[in-house]
């Protein structure tokens, strides 16, 4: 029974932990960040029109002299006239020279894709966590259920709501960061990087 | 980093929940736990589908 209580402990803690991780609330990979807190955000400016990117945004970046080439990711912040971005997928800082800069593009251009999954995973993890906290009344309740058979049945019920929830949460949230992409042209008579 | 944490936080959430079943079903914890560990979902399946083993009693 001892054993028993250690494992429940230890599996609890691990939800618990996942469930930090995959939210994003407890992030590994904060140094990068910290790194970057002393970058200046971009600031466009077109004929006294202003703008700003703040450091974190969601940019792409296109070549003035190449149109296809094009970098995508979360800005990092702009230092002695080069613009660093940081890639989506991995750890890697890209450093792009504001004089080849062709286009800005501050915002998510495929964000309801993105933002869709995302949700449905938050859901899953929220019916997971949900489930286990139900399934962990029903097994303290004495109800006379069996604590093997009543789990999967918890986290599916709980997971019918939250699943759906999630994914309709994320694909509204997508839409209205698509809706807000803006993309600015850099040159003389348009957009210019001021820092 | 993370590559590495979140697929061990799995692994061991599963190797938890693997030897939890385990310790239900009276099988053995250790080698249950490491299955999971190892296989995760695939192990904690595998013990679901198998019947509950009645404890023996030395006389």
């Amino acid at each position: 029974m001892n054993n028993q209580k250690t494992l429940l402990v230890g599996l609890l803690v691990m939800a618990a932990v996942i469930v930090l991780f995959e939210t994003g609330t407890l992030m590994l990979d904060q140094n990068t960040f910290q790194a970057q807190a002393g970058m200046a955000d971009m600031v466009l400016n077109n004929n006294g029109e202003g703008a700003i990117i703040e450091v974190g945004s969601h940019i792409m970046v296109t070549n003035k002299f190449e149109s296809e080439s094009f970098i995508t990711g979360t800005f990092g912040g702009i230092e002695n006239g080069v613009i660093f971005i940081k890639e989506y997928k991995g750890d890697k800082v890209l450093p792009f020279a504001i004089s080849d800069v062709g286009s800005v593009v501050y915002g998510e251009p495929k964000a309801v894709g993105k933002y869709f999954f995302k949700g449905l995973k938050y859901g899953a993890i929220g019916g997971l966590g949900g489930g286990t906290a139900l399934w962990l009344l029903v097994v303290t309740d004495e109800s006379g259920f069996d604590p093997i058979e009543a789990y999967p049945f918890c986290v599916g019920f709980v997971s019918m709501f939250t699943i759906p929830a999630g994914a309709l949460g994320g694909l509204i949230k997508g839409a209205i960061k698509q809706g807000k992409a803006i993309q600015y042209i850099i040159g003389p008579n348009d957009w210019q990087i001021v820092q | 980093m993370s590559f590495i944490i979140l697929p061990l936080l799995y692994a061991f959430f599963f190797a938890f929940l693997t030897a939890y079943i385990a310790s239900k079903k009276n099988y053995k914890i250790r080698s249950w736990f490491w299955l999971g560990f190892l296989l995760g979902f695939i192990a904690t399946g595998i013990l679901l589908f198998q019947p509950t083993k009645t404890e023996r009693k030395i006389s």
